[in-house]
Formats: C-alpha cells, structure tokens, sequence
C-alpha cells in the first residue's frame, strides 16, 4: 500500500515538474514585440539633440522588432517634429531601413519603427534625425538571437483550449462526485429504511 | 495645448486580451446588475454599477493610458499605475458586489451547469474561505507588495512585458483579497469583527509607508533601469524616486486612512447604541392576481429581435426588407458593371473588392453575431420575383434532384474555380458569375415552384444555412401551445396578404436555422404574431438528432453531412490556398511536372484536399469510433452525426480567414469608390488616395484575434462531438472511446488552421503599393 502510495506522488512530482519545466520555457520565449520602449539601446548626445534608441523585445531577436528613438534638445524637450530614419545593416551587405513614426509609437514622445530582423546575428545601427536644417546621426551595434518560434509567441491565445478542456473535465469530475454522493446518501438512507 | 502635452495624452494602447476580459467582465456584471436589480432595489443601487464599472474603467486607465506607455521612464508614473491597481481598482470593484451580479450575467446553462459544480463544491467553497480570511488577505498583500518592490523583481517587470503583465495580476489579485474583509461585499459574511479591520488597515498603511520612506529617503537609485533612462520633466533619477515614494506615502496612506476613519464612526455609532440601519430587502413574491396582469399572456422564450426598439420594427416592415434588397441589387449592377468595363486591377476595381473583400467579410461576421441576414437582403430575391411573374413558374422540382446533392456539385465546382481561376482577382469573371447568378436565380424560380433556388441550387444559401448552425439568433416560434391550437398553419400554407415559407418550413416543428432563409415570411403570416427572432445557444442544434421540419432527422441526411464536410474541409482549402507554403508547393510540382499551365495542379491538389483526404479521414474516424467503442451504430449514422459536430471549427475558419481580408482591406473601398467617380468624369468624391489606406483594428490584434477564433471553433466542436457521442453511449468510457478519433480530427484541424495563420499571406484586395510596403514588415504571419 505505502509502495503505490509513494509510485503515486512521484507521478504527482514528476507531472509538477513537467509542468514547471513547460512553464519556465513558455516564459522564456514569452517575449512578445512591445511597440516601443524596451532596453535602451543608445544613449547619445549629437549635434543639438540628445538620442536615445530603445529596442524591444529584450533580449533582441531575429523577426519582428521595435526600434524606438526619443530625440531630446540640449534642455531634455522632446523634439516631435523630427524626421526619423533606422538603418540596420549586416557586414554581407544586407540593408533594412525604415522610418520611425511617432504614429507607431505608443509612446507619442518616442519615433517608432517596426523592422523584420531576417536574421540572428550582430547588426549595425544608424539612427538618422533631420529637423529643419539640423541632421545628426547616432551609431551602435546590436545583437539580435534566434527567432522566436511564433506558436510560442501567441501561447496565451494556444493555452485558452487546453485551459477550457481541462475545466471542463474538473466539472464533469465534480458532477459525478456529487451524483455519486447523492447515490450513496440514497443508499444509505434506504439501508437505514430497511432496518425499521 | 502645449504640443508636448498634447503627445502624453495620446500615449494610450489597448492591448487584445485585457480589454476582451474586461469588456466581458463589464456586460456580464451589466446583465447580472439589471436582473438583480429587479429583485432587490434597495440591495442593488444605480451606485453598485457606477463603482464597479469605475474600478474596471481604473484598470483600464492604468494599463492602456500614457501612465503605461511611460511606467519605464519615470518611476512616478509607474508608482501611480501601481497604486491605482492596488488602492483605488479593487475598493471600487468590490463595492460593487460583484459577486452574484456575475452569476446572474451568465447564461443560465453556464451557471448550472458549467460553474455551478465548482460553486456548489464543498472542497472549493473551504479553499474560498479560508482565502478571504483577513490574515490570509493581509499576509497576500503585503508579500506582494514588497517583493514586486525589490530591486530584482522591480527590474524583471521592467525588463519583460509577460513580467509586468504578471506584477500588475499579483497586484490586482492580491489587492482583491487584500479590500475583501474591509469592504466584506454582498453577500459575504465577515470573518473578524468589523473594529478588527482597523489595525489590519494599519500594519498595511505601515508596511506602504516603510516602503515609500525607503524610497523618498534612499540617496542611491533603487531601480537601475531608472538610471539609464532618458530624463523627462527635468527629473532627476534621485528626485524621480523621491516623487514615487511621495506618491505611494501620501495618496497612499489617505486610501488606507479613509476606511479606518468611517469603520472607527461606525463602531463608535453602534456602541453609542445607534446601530446603521439594516437593508430591508424585499423578495419577489408574485400574487397570482398580479400574475395575470403584469406578465404577458405569452411565455417568451428568450431575447426577442423583434422586441428591439427601431431594429425590431424595420424588421417586421416588408418595404425594409425590399429596401435592403434593392440596395444590394444596385450594389450588384454595380459590381457587374465595373467589373466589365472598369479598370482590371482587382484592388482597384468594385467587382474585385465588394464581392471579395466587403461581402464576405460582412457575411460571415453577421452570420457569428447575428444569423442569416445576408438570405434576407439578398438581391437575387428580385430576379427571382421577376421569373416568377413573367415565367409560368408551373413545374414542381425534380424528385431526384430534392437533396443537396446539386448544391454540394456546384459549392465544390466554386471552390475549385475560385483557386483555378484566381476569381478574386478577375474582376471580369466576377461580374460574369454575378450575372450567372442573376440569370439562374431567374429561371430556376420562373420554372419551378417554390424557392427550389434556395433551397436545391444556390452554393451561398447552403453556406449560409451550414454556419448559421452556430449562429446566435434564429426564427422560431414563441410559444408552442399557441401553435397547438392553430388551425389555419399560415406560417406555411400562407393566406390572402402574405405567403408562408416558400422552404417547406413548418415553424413549430422547424428546429434550428437550416434552411432558413430568413425571409420573415413565417412572422408576416402568423395570425398570432407567434414567430420572433430568438436569441439560442450557438451550436445547440448540433446536440441532438430529433426531427426537423424540412429537412428529417440529420442522422439520414448524408447529402446535407456532406455539404456540411465540404465546407468543412473548404475553409482549410480556401485559406490555404493563398498562403505562400501552397503557392511554392504548387509551382515546385509544376516545374518538375514540366507543366506550361498551373492549372492542372491546383486542380490535382483541390481533388486531393478537398475530396480525397477529407472522404479517407472521416471513413478512418468512423471505423476506429466504431471499432474502439464496440458501438453497434450504424457507419452512415456515425458519420452523418458527427460530421455535423465539425461545422463550428469550419465555420471559425471562414470567419478568421475572410474578416482578416475585411478588416485590412475595408478601407480601400474608398479610393476604388472615388476611382469609379473620376472614370465616370465626375470630381465630387475626389482623387483616390491609394497610400493612406487604414485598417479597421490594430495590426498586432489579428494573430491572436484569428487564434482566438479558432480556439472558439475547436471547443464548440468539441464539446458538440461530446454530446453527441454521450447520446449514442450512455457510458462515459463508450462515449470517449466513440470520440476519441473525433476530437483526434478536430484538433488535427485546428492544428492546420493555427498553421494558416501564421504562414504569408497574401492580402486580397489592396492596393499592391501598399501590401508590399505597410503589412509585410510588420507582421511575419502577413508576408509575401
């Protein structure tokens, strides 16, 4: 008996940690495309504005990717009538640019650009700001991972059926537990009748 | 307004899930309230609704308002977030007494039979119990409180959107428990005496006071992430935390103050021997005098349409039901003529959108919120009045073509010319079709009796009687013991003024919304105005297998299985067929085939997807269901049934697939609308501006919007394939084993349309400019 017992809880604590261990690798890769905000990537002072660059998700991966940019003057005021270019460059020669829109953003301070990274890898980053007459430009690198695997992406949507299928056997277990109390009440009420 | 300022207020998003949940939590506490409110007034005040749906209205200010967009650049504006999920959500919300308005807002079958077996386990009400007891509640709080405030935890959220997602659950969780025994809504019983809740108020004010000292008082930056980040305000990272901590002391301690003040005026009230005045709740009782008079003589079975003020009334008005139709009859001269001699661009062109893009879009989401609408507007009604008065209109259909056997050949026929011949994007074709519709519809209804078009011939009418299955509302009638003592059956035979259901439905025994067309005729008819629009389960009529006017019992209806399983399989088919694995697929086999023409493989591949695969899976289901279950069903019978058990998943298919087109491609009506105008030499609507093409929802809303479709489409399948397996076995074992390869197929099928989604797509009536430079960046599931 104690020998089924204990083979019972080490099922139960295996299937807890399966679960865990399923859990853990959901949220590792759970690092859904924020429209902006996210790590800062640059923080530079050029010419007359003060640049920060954001990135997200973080950390950075191959596939769809934010690029946000807070432009600031010398007294830290946001500059919002800017004209904001991301250029992302791969030592092959590869090339994706893309205006930054504060439309994008929803941050309304920040320039928001929504770039699909085809690769994993180091990237070069030129952000360009024209205002007026006044046109600076900020340089980094950043390292973009593996892609994530979209069905891990949208878990929370893929999660609702599995969630519903196993409340739904929960009631029907509970419903037959209760009928099956109520059987047993009967019955005993029944035995109790048979004795007077 | 200063421009700075002006971009701070617009710094909202709603993300998807959030505002699904809260929106739903919104009408069911709505409907919950309004039925309460009934019962007991007094207990259930216009206040209650106002508090609850201002603690939801909080949620949303702190999580879609500029507070979020700027929580990882000033720590006060997070704080504020924070502290309005913490202290301000929760009271507001509880006082609302959301508990049995929640119960009450379910439908009743939910209630029963879905949460009543949690409710009424005694298990769960224990685990309840002890959850809302106040050591408990205060114990929850304070933990996660301060460990969302440590430096590691603070960062993560910061660092992670999934983590701040679960820092702002904790916190509204936590707070929930926490203003539980303080507030001790209706109908919960205290666990401590009401002055206990003083100095558990205080050791929470202390603990947020020790935490907001820290931070005011601290002189290093606590959140490095705060260090780094650009400054805004002219904040220091120092006097930003000072502010935070400014934040949680003082708004924070007010909130904690405020119940401690009128709980200490309450009890010192009650001691001085005032007690507060008991709530005197009045119960329902019905007089059986009142009976009569306040109640209608007519039972009513559920929501009505026809009860709606305005809807209600155009409904029952014959003229609105022409109006619409010639409305949609002009809609289609000007399809056909666009299409024939307008610009050849399909993105460009009325016959490459409004047939593809608007029409189906629309279909289908009426026939999901609402039922067969499109049936009532259809234009086709008109060329079908006119064969009738100028044709003889003597004969009566064929006997051997009386099933849906006809329609299954042309539905399959569409589909396969819809992929061969790319009809989408042939605006001349599609004129043609529209004007072969016409001309059909003329003859088949100038000839023969009845709507033998739509009932026998029309592929769009099948469509929409097969989804309508799962659709919200059908034509039924209202109360049975009125029909039984009817004579006259004018909802079929018709009289004098109007005709009866021209479909052969006899509406006491018409079960469901197959064949329905809903042409209202049936609720003209009725002497006894007992036919409404009624709300029903979506999928009920799946369940069960009782008799249905019109069309028999479905388990020997393998003709209608059929159409069911073609429509099936061709949601899969449709959509995949224009996904970019499919199309390389395609040219692959025709260059190793050495074929000049694409033709002849996509046909191949359509007799393969479409009838092959979907004939081996369903016999292989039918076998193993049999053979597991030792059931002594029937094969057909097995089938028949089950097939029908599939048409929600298909149906969720088509509607994720063809709303996708509508809502990212609505827009360009406008442009192909000012095109016509200018070919047409006139000004008046503008010049078409094919850049600025906007889409309905946000883009990062589809995926998961289209996931969720498909989510529904699966669980409705499969809790239908349930009940009807537990309809042929009694016993649990026997009905699992009979489902097994069922649900076995409907999640492979799901499978395959979570696959779909994500796979490029191409984006059908856009402008090319647009699909190439807006869409393919942003989303991967929407390449090309």
């Amino acid at each position: 008996m104690m020998t089924m017992k204990k083979q019972h809880f080490k099922v139960i604590a295996e299937l807890w940690r399966r679960g865990l261990l399923l859990v853990a690798a959901l949220l590792a890769f759970s690092s859904r495309v924020q429209t902006d905000g996210g790590f800062v990537e640059l923080h530079q002072e050029v010419g007359p504005f003060v640049v920060t660059v954001f990135s997200a998700p973080g950390p950075l991966r191959a596939g769809p990717v934010d690029i946000s940019v807070l432009v600031q003057d010398r007294s830290n005021q946001p500059v919002l009538d800017g004209e904001i270019f991301v250029r992302l460059s791969r030592k092959s020669g590869m090339t994706l640019v893309e205006r930054a829109t504060r439309e994008m953003a929803q941050n309304k301070l920040l320039y928001s650009a929504l770039i699909n990274l085809p690769e994993a890898g180091q990237w070069e980053l030129e952000v360009t700001i024209k205002q007026g007459k006044e046109t600076a430009s900020v340089l980094g690198q950043v390292s973009a991972a593996a892609p994530t695997p979209f069905l891990l992406s949208y878990w929370r949507s893929l999660l609702l059926p599995p969630i519903v299928i196993v409340m739904f056997a929960l009631n029907q277990w509970l419903k037959r537990r209760s009928a099956h109390r109520e059987n047993d009440s009967n019955l005993a009420f029944h035995k109790a009748l048979e004795v007077f | 307004m200063n421009q700075v300022a002006e971009a701070v207020l617009e710094s909202w998003q709603f993300d998807l899930w959030p505002l699904i949940l809260l929106l739903l939590t919104a009408i069911i506490y709505i409907c919950g309230w309004r039925k309460l409110r009934r019962q007991m007034p007094q207990r259930f005040g216009a206040s209650r609704l106002i508090s609850f749906l201002a603690g939801l209205a909080v949620i949303v200010i702190a999580i879609a308002s500029p507070l979020d967009a700027f929580a990882s650049l000033l720590l006060v504006a997070h704080m504020i977030q924070h502290l309005l999920l913490l202290m301000v959500a929760p009271p507001l919300i509880l006082y609302g007494a959301p508990y049995l308005p929640i119960l009450r807002g379910l439908p009743s079958r939910v209630l029963k039979h879905g949460a009543g077996p949690f409710l009424a386990s005694p298990g769960l009400q224990k685990f309840a119990r002890r959850l809302t007891h106040p050591l408990v509640c205060l114990f929850a709080f304070s933990i996660t409180s301060l460990t969302w405030h440590l430096p590691k935890f603070y960062e993560l959220a910061l660092s992670s959107p999934f983590w701040h997602e679960v820092e702002h659950l904790c916190f509204l969780g936590a707070a929930l428990l926490f203003w539980w025994p303080v507030i001790q809504p209706w109908p919960s019983r205290a666990e401590w005496p009401r002055w206990a809740m003083i100095p558990y108020l205080f050791l929470a004010d202390f603990q947020n006071t020790a935490l907001a000292a820290f931070l005011i008082f601290c002189d290093r930056v606590v959140y490095p992430s705060y260090a780094v980040a650009p400054r805004l305000l002219n904040l220091s990272p120092l006097d930003d935390q000072a502010a935070a901590g400014a934040v949680m002391w003082v708004p924070g301690s007010i909130v904690f103050l405020i119940p401690i003040g009128l709980i200490a005026i309450q009890a010192l009230s009650s001691r001085r021997g005032v007690r507060p005045s008991s709530l005197r709740v009045e119960l329902p009782v019905i007089q059986p005098k009142q009976f009569s008079s306040s109640f209608p003589v007519r039972r009513q079975k559920g929501w009505d349409l026809l009860n709606v003020p305005i809807i209600g009334a155009a409904l029952r008005s014959p003229r609105f039901r022409r109006v619409v139709q010639l409305s949609m009859f002009a809609l289609a001269l000007l399809v056909i003529a666009d299409g024939l001699f307008g610009h050849q661009m399909s993105s460009m062109n009325l016959a490459g959108v409004l047939p593809w893009t608007h029409w189906r879009g629309l279909l289908v989401i009426s026939l999901l919120v609402a039922g067969n609408f499109f049936c009532m507007a259809c234009p086709f009604t008109l060329t079908r009045d006119w064969g009738r008065r100028w044709l003889p209109a003597r004969w009566r259909w064929p006997k051997r073509l009386r099933s849906k056997w006809l329609a299954v050949g042309l539905l399959a026929v569409y589909l396969w010319a819809y992929e061969a011949f790319s009809l989408w994007d042939s605006p001349w074709l599609t004129a043609w079709i529209v004007i072969g519709y016409f001309v059909a519809s003329f003859l088949v209804d100038g000839l023969f009796q009845g709507a033998s078009f739509c009932k026998y011939v029309c592929p769009i009418g099948q469509f929409n009687f097969v989804q309508s299955l799962a659709s919200p509302l059908e034509v039924k009638v209202r109360d049975l013991d009125i029909c039984r003592t009817c004579t006259t059956y004018d909802c079929i035979r018709g009289n004098d003024g109007q005709r009866g259901c021209e479909l052969g439905l006899f509406q006491p025994k018409k079960l469901g919304n197959l064949d329905c067309t809903f042409c209202l005729d049936c609720i003209h008819a009725c002497p006894h105005q007992n036919v409404g629009i009624i709300a029903t389960t979506p999928g009920s009529q799946l369940l069960h297998d009782r008799y249905r006017s019109g069309i028999g019992r479905l388990s020997r209806r393998m003709d209608v299985a059929v159409l069911v399983l073609l429509l099936v399989f061709g949601a899969f088919v449709n959509a995949a067929g224009m996904i970019g694995p499919v199309a390389a697929l395609e040219r692959t086999l025709q260059q190793r085939l050495g074929l000049e023409s694409l033709l002849p493989v996509t046909s191949t591949l359509f007799v393969v997807a479409l009838l092959i695969v979907p004939l081996l899976l369903v016999a292989l289901c039918g076998l193993i269901s049999r053979a597991l279950s030792g059931s002594a069903v029937r094969w057909r019978e097995l089938i028949s049934r089950f097939a029908f058990t599939l048409a929600p998943l298909g149906f969720s298919v088509w509607v994720a697939h063809l709303t996708y087109h509508f809502v990212t491609g609505a827009a360009v009506v406008i442009p192909v609308f000012q095109r016509v105008a200018n070919d047409l030499g006139s000004s008046l609507l503008g010049r078409p501006n094919w850049a600025s093409v906007a889409m309905l929802v946000p883009l990062d809303w589809l995926p998961s919007l289209q996931i969720l479709l498909l989510d529904g489409g699966l669980l409705l399948t499969l809790y239908a394939s349930w009940r009807v397996a537990r309809g042929f076995s009694t016993r649990a074992g026997g009905g699992l084993r009979l489902l097994a390869p069922w649900a076995g197929l409907a999640v492979l099928l799901y499978a395959t349309g979570v696959w779909i989604v994500f796979q490029p797509m191409e984006m059908r009536g856009m402008p090319s400019g647009m699909q190439a430079g807006s869409m393919s960046s942003r989303m991967p599931g929407m390449q090309h």
